[in-house]
C-alpha cells in the first residue's frame, strides 16, 4: 500500500467508525485480512500525524507501529459505542508524540513542557533561519516544529488532518474552548513567523 | 465528529487573511506514504497478537487422536494468517502473547493417566479380591460351589439339561 486515496489538498475524511468496528472486529475473530484493511485505513493518517508532531520520520514510524500495536491489543476488548477508532488512534499518537518530546527535552536539559517555554519574538535571526526551506511545505513544517507542543497539535489536527474541534477536544482530552483558542494563538505565530517569507514562498498569490 | 471543515479557523476574522490556508492544502497534499517496511512491521505485529480463537482455533479432538498425533499446521481457514516469518522488530513480552497454538499436554495426559489408572486398580481387584469383598460376595451369592464337568465325551447322549439327571460325580462332595 502506498498512501492514501486522498487527492493532493482535499480535506482528510476519517475512516467510517462502524466499518472500522467490524474490521476490528473482524481481527480480533482472527481474519488476517482485516488487519490489512485497518492498516490500509489508518496507518498513513497515524504515521503523518506523527510525522508532523516530531518532525522525524524513524520516530515517526517507530510511534505510528507502536499506535497500531496498541489498536492489535485493545481489538478483542474494543466497544464500537465507546469511541471511534480514528479518534482513538489520533488520541494514542499525539500521547506517544508527547512522550518522545518529553524526553528528547530532557535529553537536551530543555524546559519541561513547550506551552511553558517563552514564544520566541517573530523576528529571531535564528527562528527565521529555520524557515528558509525550499518549499511551502518545508517553511510551513519549520514553523510549526516552533510552535509550543499543544497548539501544534491542535493546528495539526485541526487543518491537516481535518478533524473537527470536538474531535480534537477529544484526542487532546481537554475543551472545545481551550482547543478553540490553542489553534487561534498557534495559527497567529504561524502566520507572524511565515509573513516575511510570504512573498518568497509565493502562497500571497493563492489568497482569494 | 459531524463538523469536518479544516479550512475554518476558529478564532479567526475571514479565511485566508493570514495567507496560511494554501500552505496548509500544499502539506496536506504531501501526506508521507507509510514504506512497504513499516507496513510489514506494523502486520507482523498483528499477527503476534491477534487472539488465537474463531477461525483460528483448533477444532476439538479426540482423546485418541490428541494422543496420537499433535495438531499440525495443515487445513487453515480461508483469510487466517499466514505463517510469518518473525517481525522485523520483535517487541519485548510480545512472542506468544495470547497464543494458543499446540496440544497443550495438560488437556490431555491427565485424562489418558486416569484412564490407566483405573484399568490397573480393575485387574488388581479381579484378580487378587480384598477378604471384605469375598465375605460380601458369599453373603448375596452363597458359598462358592466347583463344578467338575468331566470330559464331555462321557457325557449321556440323553441328557436335556436338567440337573436333576446329572451324574453323581458332577455333584459337589459333600
Amino acid at each position: 500500500m502506498h498512501g492514501t486515496d486522498i487527492p493532493p489538498g482535499a480535506p482528510l475524511r476519517a475512516p467510517d467508525g462502524a466499518q472500522d468496528a467490524a474490521l476490528l472486529a473482524a481481527y480480533a475473530g482472527g481474519d488476517g485480512r482485516a488487519a490489512r484493511a485497518l492498516v490500509a485505513r489508518h496507518l498513513p493518517r497515524v504515521l503523518g500525524l506523527a510525522r508532523r508532531l516530531l518532525g522525524d520520520a524513524a520516530e515517526a514510524e517507530d510511534v505510528a507501529q507502536e499506535a497500531m500495536l496498541r489498536l492489535w491489543r485493545i481489538a478483542p476488548q474494543w466497544r464500537a459505542e465507546q469511541a471511534r477508532v480514528s479518534t482513538w488512534l489520533y488520541r494514542v499518537t499525539v500521547n506517544l508524540c508527547t512522550d518522545r518530546l518529553r524526553r528528547r527535552r530532557t535529553a537536551v536539559g530543555g524546559a519541561a513542557t513547550g506551552e511553558a517555554l517563552p514564544e520566541p519574538a517573530d523576528e529571531r535571526p535564528g527562528a527565521l533561519a529555520t524557515l528558509i526551506a525550499s518549499d511551502r511545505v518545508a517553511a510551513l513544517e519549520a514553523a510549526l516544529a516552533l510552535l509550543p507542543e499543544r497548539q501544534r497539535q491542535a493546528v495539526v489536527l485541526r487543518h491537516l488532518e481535518g478533524l473537527s474541534n470536538p474531535e480534537i477536544a477529544e484526542v487532546m482530552d481537554t475543551g472545545v474552548e481551550a482547543v478553540e483558542s490553542l489553534i487561534a494563538r498557534g495559527r497567529r505565530m504561524l502566520a507572524a513567523r511565515l509573513a516575511p517569507r510570504r512573498e518568497d514562498l509565493g502562497y500571497d498569490d493563492d489568497r482569494p | 465528529m459531524t463538523d469536518r471543515e479544516p479550512t475554518a479557523a476558529p478564532g479567526q476574522g475571514p479565511q485566508g487573511d493570514d495567507g496560511l490556508d494554501a500552505l496548509f492544502a500544499a502539506a496536506r497534499a504531501q501526506t508521507p506514504a507509510p514504506s512497504a517496511a513499516l507496513v510489514e512491521r506494523v502486520l507482523a505485529d498483528a499477527a503476534a497478537t491477534v487472539p488465537r480463537r474463531g477461525p483460528l482455533a483448533r477444532p476439538r479432538s479426540g482423546l485418541w487422536s490428541g494422543l496420537l498425533r499433535r495438531p499440525a499446521e495443515g487445513s487453515r481457514p480461508a483469510g487466517a494468517w499466514p505463517l510469518r516469518p518473525a517481525p522485523l522488530r520483535p517487541r519485548e513480552g510480545r512472542a506468544g502473547e495470547g497464543r494458543r497454538t499446540g496440544t497443550r499436554p495438560g488437556a490431555v495426559w491427565p485424562g489418558a493417566a486416569g484412564l490407566a489408572a483405573a484399568l490397573v486398580a480393575g485387574l488388581w481387584v479381579g484378580a487378587m479380591p480384598p477378604a471384605p469383598l469375598l465375605a460380601l460376595e458369599e453373603a448375596l451369592l452363597g458359598p462358592s460351589v466347583l463344578l467338575a464337568a468331566g470330559d464331555p465325551a462321557d457325557w449321556p447322549s440323553d441328557w436335556t439339561g436338567d440337573p436333576a439327571d446329572w451324574p453323581a460325580d458332577w455333584l459337589p462332595a459333600e
